[in-house]
């Protein structure tokens, strides 16, 4: 079975792009991954689109963009996890031998408000105030403190570390520092969550160029970076407690670490869905980054900045590079990619080889393994 | 991390006409007839096969994903598990703000998620002892609002009367 690899990876500068079109947005990242790969348009045999409310058949309206070559296009939805869920189906597509070389792309332009209310406004529970999504990690950090005594300062720190990350990140929304009394005084959404600690709103889009074992033994590309494993989960529960979301993300780095035979100490460069602080403090313990309830003693230790132990969220993560919903899972891959290949100039890992990303959606988690 | 999508029937009320909502008649009620201070017994099933309790109710066990269910009044006492004070009210939403939304766990082991009232958003804490009661909601139309469930702080009636699950009528 052939193996997956990255060739080509691109992406727009992360911000508001009312201007431009959602297809000039996904084309511009399309064309910037396929010049990284050294590849045309026309040697592509399929494109997945990954987008959450772009509209029905998106990625066809992308292909007209990129050029209308006739191949076949997939549109996956999977909340903000639809990236990393459809480099996973590529990946099945490549393994299978049916292909040698796709394009995955990740696009998204949103809606100001708080993030993604997508329940009907005819259900109870929205007039009842429980779908504002913050709120689902307000919940964790709630109890997190009160179990294991972690503070807001805590939280606040991981903002602080993925600003001062941006701001070497020339495709980051927010590539400006913030101090701790910024983070903390800034508007309370959701206690202990700042609105300095809510990913923004943001239009953006990011691709990658897969192929497989057989095209590189044909074609040859030094800075290709091995897909080593995907693993996507759901929710075991219906109710989505916080300890059946550490679980979600446990269950697929468990089987992705397996797939890839590395442990979380094997990784150099992680990235994590800081949606909210919140979710990356829960992400370093359900990754195994730490010991459960260790979180904020990682933050207070710095060792998720680069040049810490295990760098964290290096292009400034969905808090600070920005997050498009669909294009975040492939804007991570294209951060580890550059990190591995050592093309990040400033913020770059020492002695990066093997890099993970974890990106949650909607009662969903996609874990990806990449190597060199 | 998402919202929960699930069709909800408040009951003895029109939440369901109010909130333009066209639910099949046989969607289950949330919750038994409140008694005479308002108190409620959320309304869940209990797996004949595997014992599993849960709420709301679904088609099949959450654990065993079987189809012997028996609807079960849940025990109205719990304790707060999680808390979370949302400040920034989402659309759809017309109460008060802030206010304050919590996991709670229900003496039979149950984890409900629902809003707290009855006390200052700032004086919760994890581990306060709670009682289910029904809970006018505003809507978008100005006079007319919903009865939903909500846990408030038990106080001693609560606890007097507090008893097990039992058949739903």
């Amino acid at each position: 079975m052939s193996d997956c690899h990255v060739i080509g990876a691109g992406m727009t500068r992360f911000g508001r792009h009312s201007e431009r079109s959602i297809e000039s947005l996904a084309a511009e990242s399309i064309m910037h991954a396929l010049k990284d790969a050294e590849i045309a348009w026309r040697d592509v045999q399929q494109l997945y689109a990954a987008h959450v409310q772009q509209g029905v058949a998106a990625g066809q309206r992308v292909l007209k963009e990129i050029g209308p070559s006739g191949i076949p296009v997939v549109n996956v939805e999977n909340c903000s996890a639809a990236g990393s869920t459809a480099v996973r189906e590529a990946c099945f597509a490549i393994r299978a031998g049916e292909y040698d070389v796709v394009v995955i792309v990740g696009f998204e332009k949103m809606e100001p408000g708080l993030l993604l209310n997508v329940t009907p406004e005819t259900d109870p529970t929205v007039v009842m105030g429980m779908t504002v999504l913050p709120m689902r990690y307000s919940l964790m950090a709630s109890e997190h403190m009160a179990e294991f005594g972690t503070t807001a300062e805590q939280f606040a720190e991981i903002s602080v570390k993925n600003h001062a990350h941006a701001v070497e990140n020339p495709y980051a929304q927010y590539p400006k520092p913030l101090s701790l009394e910024q983070v903390m005084s800034s508007r309370m959404i959701c206690d202990p969550i700042t609105v300095l600690q809510c990913s923004p709103v943001t239009d953006g889009a990011a691709a990658v160029v897969l192929c497989s074992d057989a095209y590189i033994a044909r074609h040859g590309r030094s800075r290709a970076v091995k897909v080593a494993a995907s693993a996507l989960t759901s929710d075991t529960d219906v109710l989505t407690s916080s300890r059946h979301t550490v679980d979600l993300i446990e269950r697929a780095a468990r089987e992705a670490y397996d797939r890839a035979a590395v442990g979380p100490s094997d990784l150099d460069v992680v990235e994590i869905h800081d949606c909210f602080t919140v979710a990356e403090l829960v992400g370093y313990e359900a990754l195994g980054l730490c010991a459960r309830g260790e979180g904020g003693r990682l933050v207070d230790e710095g060792a998720t900045r680069i040049g810490g132990r295990i760098p964290v969220n290096t292009g400034g993560g969905l808090l600070a590079r920005g997050h498009p919903l669909g294009a975040t899972g492939i804007a991570q891959i294209v951060e580890v990619v550059t990190q591995l290949r050592g093309e990040a100039g400033r913020r770059q890992v020492e002695d990066a080889n093997v890099g993970l990303t974890y990106n949650a959606g909607v009662m969903s988690c996609c874990v990806t393994v990449l190597s060199n | 991390m998402g919202p929960q999508v699930s069709p909800l029937r408040m009951a003895n009320t029109h939440a369901d006409s109010v909130l333009g909502r066209d639910v099949p008649s046989s969607t289950p009620r949330a919750f038994s007839e409140p008694g005479r201070r308002g108190e409620i017994h959320l309304l869940g099933h209990r797996c004949r096969d595997c014992s599993a309790r849960f709420f709301p109710r679904r088609m099949s066990c959450i654990r065993c994903f079987g189809h012997n269910l028996d609807a079960v009044e849940l025990h109205r006492i719990g304790k707060v598990l999680s808390f979370a004070i949302v400040r920034q009210a989402p659309s759809g939403y017309f109460g008060p703000v802030p206010y304050a939304i919590g996991n709670v766990a229900l003496d039979d082991g149950v984890i409900v998620l629902s809003p707290l009232t009855g006390k200052s958003v700032e004086a919760w804490r994890c581990g306060d002892v709670v009682a289910a009661y029904a809970l006018g909601v505003p809507t978008r139309e100005v006079d007319r609002s919903v009865t939903c469930y909500g846990f408030r702080p038990a106080d001693p009636d609560d606890m007097s009367g507090a008893r097990g699950p039992r058949e739903a009528p």
